[in-house]
């Protein structure tokens, strides 16, 4: 057998950690695993993706799990891009673990998810036990108990072998270990689906050959033949939270407006700043060096 | 022995810290970064003794490696893409100063346009460098290949640098079980460098390096470094056939998959191969008798081996994971060269992995069926690009977003 299990989230949640904590669960107890990350132009709050595979065989794959069995929602905001690809590739056997308070079929329902949805708050218990947004232990709890990979002392060793490997203290070590059994107690114990093949294997499902014509070099290459494309391009799916500006409290001193990175500051007819959240990568820049403090920081799950 | 799960990135510093480097010049690239780190971790530790010292520029850093390599240390160094292009001036130095040393590339592919995937027309733009290279497939062959590399490289029949090349994030980034030997079994294989012929040592004077003008002379050492490639191939031979009897682990100039029976070959090169594997599996499954031929060594290059292997079959596909502009696949027209004077077998030329694009559903099926023709009408030169109808809808709406039409006609 071969398992994939793909996780989703956005950088600084702890994805690639908790990603290696399930692989390292799965390689203590005798199986033979393969991990690897997936992120571009590195920033906290982007997309990453993240790819376990768990086997009894010799793993002859790499790269990207185009089908996975098991997929791994950290940020349930990101359900809500299709860009992020959260989705892609599930059939209705697909384990869907979902970092949310909501009860399953809600949050099937909600975002249209076919397959098998488990879900479980985990972003109150790591706020609770760490008082921060750091899931990489309680999210591989929840994965090896709802997978069924390994008994809760392995995922423990696991933890804290990834943990110390990763420079964590002891102290958090401990808070974490804890944090982990917490998830991994209260998460339901489903399994993996039983499959006889990769269902993305490449035999399974032929496209034609297709043959790239000659087009002229004004479009064959990487060039853009308009201004203000970028545009196009909206970056809401990036942010964690939202600078809301409370215009009650603004002294309309235009120091935001000044130092927004990406230019999603303007000003409206009376020279307050108004953001826009189509441009807004959530940064939140604005929100630190507002002199008087007039801008909140709102999480996009309360949005 | 130790067996842990590894990036092929912490493979090879694994490799350098076995290897027990006195000298490591470094300057980061994405995705090579993390061997540097990992060595300089270690250096600010104490656990290892190696000089570790960050550098202005590859360029710098590969004059810096050879330099030292000169003096008699024992080097290590890694890059990527755009900086091992930016060192290649340097990389001709250096194999022609007659130094050994190990660099490693983290395969990328290289710009413009920008990616940060791999494809291989980074490493082969240093192939006529007098570097020899070994390709590797696993984390495992990369920490295995960078010890071999440094016994290869000192070995005073060959005296040539070695360019050890393994996958930006299909490999470097990507962790697997991997035996790290015991430090004690290493340098019984490895000792400590002790060099005949490239040294600094006040009681023996030598200048080496030197300026070399006219014809006759440039021509003389720069063939050496020919003959010394070719003494290379058995000088492997024997190092990895001790190898082998020491840590069990057995590698050749190429590796065999599903190959004795198969009527149909195809070759691929680095970690994409793991891939080819499955899907020569698979193919075994539905009655193609199909087998994967993996290039490792590709300088020397494995003339009468691949010969040997892939005369006599009905055809053979190569999937190049690289593109020389106005040809087509590198490894094609080396391997399609091999066969001169001998007969050979029908050749097709296939061109995937760009940028790491990755392979799509039925292209082997695709691959299997144009060999099972090629058998009876005869191979082609002619490159083919494996892309598909959906990738190019994808692109077509980037350029549609850029303010270009693509004709609809191809859509």
């Amino acid at each position: 057998m071969l398992w994939h299990i793909r996780f989703h989230g956005r950088g600084g949640e702890g994805v690639k950690l908790a990603c290696r904590i399930v692989t390292r669960a799965g390689f203590i107890a005798g199986m033979t695993v393969q991990d690897s990350p997936l992120y571009g132009a590195e920033r906290r709050g982007a997309p990453v993706v993240a790819f376990a595979r768990i086997a009894d065989e010799p793993i002859l794959e790499r790269g990207y799990i185009e089908c996975p069995d098991a997929v791994v929602v950290m940020d349930a905001s990101l359900l809500r891009h299709a860009d992020a690809g959260v989705l892609s590739g599930i059939d209705a056997q697909t384990v869907v673990l979902v970092n949310s308070p909501g009860q399953p079929q809600e949050v099937a329902r909600s975002f249209g998810i076919v397959g098998h949805v488990v879900t479980l708050d985990v972003s109150s218990l790591a706020l609770d036990v760490l008082g921060k947004h750091v899931l990489s232990a309680p999210v591989a709890g929840f994965v090896a108990r709802v997978c069924r990979l390994v008994p809760r002392e392995t995922l423990a060793t696991a933890v804290r072998t990834e943990l110390v490997a990763a420079g964590i203290p002891p102290a958090a070590v401990a808070r974490n270990l804890a944090l982990a059994e917490r998830a991994f107690a209260a998460a339901p114990s489903v399994g993996l689906p039983v499959r006889r093949e990769n269902r993305c294997a490449s035999s399974t499902a032929a496209e034609s050959p297709f043959v790239v014509p000659h087009l002229p070099p004004r479009v064959a290459a990487p060039t853009i033949g308009a201004p203000a494309t970028s545009a196009l391009r909206t970056l809401e799916g990036w942010r964690v939270y939202r600078p809301v500006i409370e215009r009650n409290r603004c002294t309309r001193c235009l120091i935001c407006f000044a130092l927004c990175p990406e230019g999603a500051i303007a000003l409206d007819g009376q020279n307050y700043p108004v953001v826009d959240y189509a441009h807004c990568k959530g940064c939140l820049v604005c929100a630190t060096e507002c002199p008087p403090g007039a801008i909140d920081q709102v999480r996009e799950d309360a949005a | 022995m130790t067996r842990d799960l590894l990036t092929g990135n912490a493979a090879a510093a694994w490799a350098a810290r076995l290897a027990a480097v006195d000298y490591i010049p470094a300057y980061p690239i994405t995705p090579a970064t993390e061997i540097v780190e990992t060595l300089a971790d270690w250096v600010r530790r104490g656990e290892i003794q190696s000089r570790l010292v960050t550098m202005d520029s590859e360029h710098s850093m590969l004059a810096a490696a050879g330099a030292a390599a000169a003096t008699g240390a024992r080097v290590f160094t890694a890059s990527s893409s755009q900086g091992l292009l930016y060192a290649i001036e340097m990389l001709y130095a250096v194999a022609g100063w007659r130094v050994p040393l190990v660099l490693v590339n983290v395969a990328r592919a290289v710009a413009a346009p920008i990616t940060l995937e791999p494809d291989h027309n980074d490493i082969l733009a240093a192939r006529d460098s007098g570097f020899l290279q070994i390709h590797t497939a696993s984390c495992q062959e990369v920490l295995d290949s960078i010890l071999i590399g440094y016994r290869l490289a000192e070995h005073p029949d060959v005296l040539l640098p070695v360019l050890v090349n393994l996958d930006g994030f299909y490999l470097s980034f990507s962790r697997e079980p991997v035996d790290i030997p015991d430090a004690n079994e290493v340098r019984e294989f490895l000792p400590t460098y002790e060099p005949v012929h490239a040294r600094f040592s006040a009681s023996h004077a030598m200048a080496q390096g030197v300026a070399v003008l006219g014809a006759s002379a440039y021509a003389f050492f720069k063939y050496q470094m020919q003959r010394a490639a070719e003494m290379a191939e058995t000088v492997h031979e024997t190092i990895a056939t001790e190898f082998c009897r020491r840590f069990g682990r057995c590698y050749g100039s190429v590796e065999g998959y599903r190959l004795d029976d198969a009527d149909l070959v195809i070759v691929m090169s680095n970690s994409f191969s793991t891939i080819g594997k499955a899907e020569v599996r698979r193919l075994r499954e539905r009655g193609h008798r199909v087998g994967l031929l993996r290039l490792r060594i590709v300088r020397p290059f494995p003339h009468k081996e691949l010969v040997w292997l892939l005369g006599g079959r009905r055809a053979v596909a190569v999937i190049d994971q690289n593109l020389s502009v106005g040809k087509g696949g590198i490894l094609f027209a080396e391997i399609a060269s091999a066969f001169q004077g001998r007969p050979a077998p029908p050749m097709l030329s296939f061109v995937g992995g760009l940028g790491g694009r990755r392979f799509r559903p039925g292209e082997f099926d695709q691959i299997a069926a144009a060999m099972a023709r090629a058998a009876h009408e005869g191979g082609s030169s002619v490159p083919r690009l494996l892309y598909s109808a959906v990738e190019y809808r994808q692109v077509s709406e980037m350029l549609r977003i850029a303010h270009h039409d693509v004709p609809a006609s191809v859509v």
